[in-house]
């Protein structure tokens, strides 16, 4: 299977952290192409092996807060380069680029390209299920930013 | 000159916890702090919903824990209704709680805890994970860690309802029954997680009890807490996770009480602090003497250690047989050795895994007699369990159409903040001295007594990285820094 997962990772009751479930919840209505798969998920660390197994390419969607880039700001990293602070480093388990590598190690097809596009946010503490009204202004133009970079990405 | 080392993670944000270490004038550790931010809103946040939607909606605040507060939830709106539910609902709630157990103690012994000591515990940062384990015990080890774990989500899957979070237990019950055939792909699970159960403890007894350093090491007093023990137990004073009453017994492992969930506001209460958002859970009739260990403090812990500790053994064959050789090994009970949580943790994955077979092999379980009606004009409930880091308390209050009115919940690391706290500053007395080097393994060593807790505060607060980034900055009297460690 050489399908593109597009992932959205978040929490839905605390605020800006719902972020990349709600843009992946949003991509998965509006593009419709066989190549790619949209998933999401509450879970971290060693759960994610199972959701990311057998594509070709995986891209991520999460929150992050660096304090650099104001809210809304995408900032791509590469599994080499997370920052502690996205859901992709769980509290209790392995970090994901721990995961990503016992993968490997014991034979299980994890995608050859795997590309984290962080959101900046502002606010991941306040039980709620809306965003901050900061975040919520930028998210249309943020579906739009992330359709192209998605292009950009897979072909 | 006092000094100050913080040991912050890297990310120094509003949402994650830190450790200060307090030295006096000749470089030797006075005190030690943990503090974590906190949730904001929750209450607000449930008020004035249907108490109905709660076991739907606390499982998501996060995604560690979702079975454990799914249950706690459940069982208080149970009592916020008056309703008992049919023993088979009892026992499928049981069967998923016990995959859940199974599922979260792999991943903290494999890829947190088991690092320290099959790698080293001052080995470099970059091989103490679950790489360096695999790549001294095996890498069939790796495999069946994952194989164990999916096989635990799909029972999870099976009975919750849905795969990131449960919605099965509903007022009165569950919503469906288990087929035969979802039965017997779950008792055969169940025979494979026993084997496993016994291949960690086997594992911990090769890497660890084996190895005369690491013994002295656990049994050290740097690493020892002198304080109470509080566990949920069945009607035989026996470990259980999903139902029965809190026991607490003392520092010299006599009972000191056993009282039903919704008596918990006579038992327990909590002490603040102006430095930290999360409070300090405290037996009430002794009272808060501060942080201070002994007979005389209210001061508690609620861990697979504490939950040992508390019982008078385990409800499984082969649980039973660990639970003796632990505490024949470990000189008698009550144990205090911090570092042994992660044995009595490794005891608690296989009496769940047995437990798991028991009631996939239980003629009621697939009885579809799940649920009962509730009946009652809704008022007031407490539910409490064992989830795998502590007890477990939800109360709810509503008005008499079912809308909640009030929440209070005590999440289980919240019980081990105190004990935290004071393992941190043991710990780090024992090893930062005046003239000491503080070095990344000295740091993790520190670390070391605080990830037996496997502490969790999604819930309480959000991500607080486990396998800490941590930064000591040594600081002179006013705060400046003089010096900073870091390790990540």
């Amino acid at each position: 299977m050489n399908k593109t997962l597009i992932l959205g990772l978040g929490n839905p009751l605390l605020s800006d952290d719902a972020i990349g479930l709600k843009l992946v919840g949003k991509l998965a209505e509006e593009i419709n192409q066989p190549e790619l798969e949209f998933k999401t998920s509450e879970k971290a660390g060693l759960n994610l092996i199972e959701l990311v197994q057998g594509y070709g390419q995986l891209i991520i969607i999460d929150s992050v807060i660096t304090g650099k880039y104001p809210p809304g700001t995408i900032i791509e990293y590469s599994p080499e380069d997370l920052p502690s602070n996205l859901r992709l480093r769980s509290p209790h388990d392995a970090d994901f680029k721990t995961t990503i590598e016992l993968a490997k190690k014991i034979g299980i097809k994890i995608p050859e390209k795997i590309t984290i596009l962080g959101i900046e946010v502002l606010d991941n503490l306040t039980i709620q299920e809306e965003l901050t009204p900061q975040l919520s202004e930028k998210f249309s133009s943020l579906v739009e930013q992330i359709k192209e970079k998605i292009k950009s990405l897979i072909f | 000159m006092g000094k100050r080392y913080t040991i912050d993670p890297i990310t120094r944000l509003e949402g994650h916890g830190k450790i200060e270490i307090f030295t006096d004038d000749e470089g030797n550790v006075i005190n030690a702090y943990f503090q974590v931010p906190q949730l904001r809103g929750f209450e607000k946040f449930c008020q004035g919903r249907p108490v109905e939607e709660l076991p739907r909606i606390v499982p998501r605040i996060c995604g560690v824990c979702p079975e454990a507060h799914h249950l706690a939830s459940a069982k208080a709106v149970d009592a916020v209704y008056k309703v008992d539910p049919p023993s088979p609902a009892k026992k499928l709630r049981e069967l998923m709680y016990m995959a859940h157990y199974v599922h979260s103690h792999i991943a903290h012994f494999y890829a947190l805890a088991a690092a320290d000591f099959v790698v080293g515990p001052q080995a470099p940062v970059a091989e103490r994970n679950i790489l360096g384990v695999v790549a001294k015990v095996g890498l069939e080890t790796g495999g069946e860690v994952i194989k164990q774990r999916s096989n635990a989500q799909k029972v999870q899957e099976i009975i919750g309802g849905k795969a990131t979070h449960p919605v099965c237990a509903i007022p009165g019950g569950m919503s469906k029954a288990l087929t035969e055939d979802e039965r017997q792909q779950i008792e055969k699970m169940g025979v494979s997680a026993v084997e496993f159960g016994l291949f960690g403890l086997d594992l911990f007894r090769k890497v660890v009890l084996e190895n005369s350093e690491y013994v002295d090491l656990i049994k050290s007093d740097m690493y020892s807490l002198n304080i109470h023990n509080m566990g949920l137990v069945d009607e035989n004073n026996k470990v259980n996770f999903y139902d029965g009453k809190v026991r607490v017994v003392d520092t010299n492992g006599k009972e000191l009480y056993k009282y039903s969930p919704e008596e918990y506001l006579d038992y327990v209460a909590e002490h603040t602090e102006p430095f930290s958002y999360l409070k300090y859970p405290f037996l009430k009739k002794i009272g808060w003497k501060g942080f201070v260990e002994g007979q005389e403090s209210g001061i508690y812990w609620a861990t697979p250690l504490s939950r040992l500790n508390a019982a008078d053994g385990m409800a499984t064959p082969k649980a039973q047989e660990a639970y003796e050789e632990f505490y024949q090994t470990l000189g008698g009970k009550p144990v205090k050795a911090t570092l042994a949580t992660h044995w009595a943790r490794l005891i608690e994955l296989l009496y769940a895994a047995e437990r798991w077979v028991e009631l996939a092999r239980d003629p009621e379980i697939t009885s579809k007699e799940v649920h009962k009606v509730p009946t009652e004009t809704p008022k007031e409930g407490v539910g409490i369990v064992e989830a795998p880091r502590g007890t477990l308390t939800h109360h709810y209050i509503t008005d008499e159409n079912g809308i909640v009115q009030k929440v209070n919940l005590i999440v289980g690391t919240t019980n081990n903040n105190a004990p935290i706290s004071l393992s941190i500053k043991k710990a780090a007395q024992g090893l930062i001295k005046k003239g000491t080097k503080v070095s990344e393994g000295i740091l993790n060593m520190v670390e070391m007594a605080f990830r037996a807790y496997d502490p969790c505060l999604s819930c309480a607060t959000h991500s607080i990285p486990g396998r800490i980034p941590l930064i000591i900055n040594l600081r002179d009297k006013n705060g400046n820094i003089l010096e900073t460690i870091r390790s990540d």
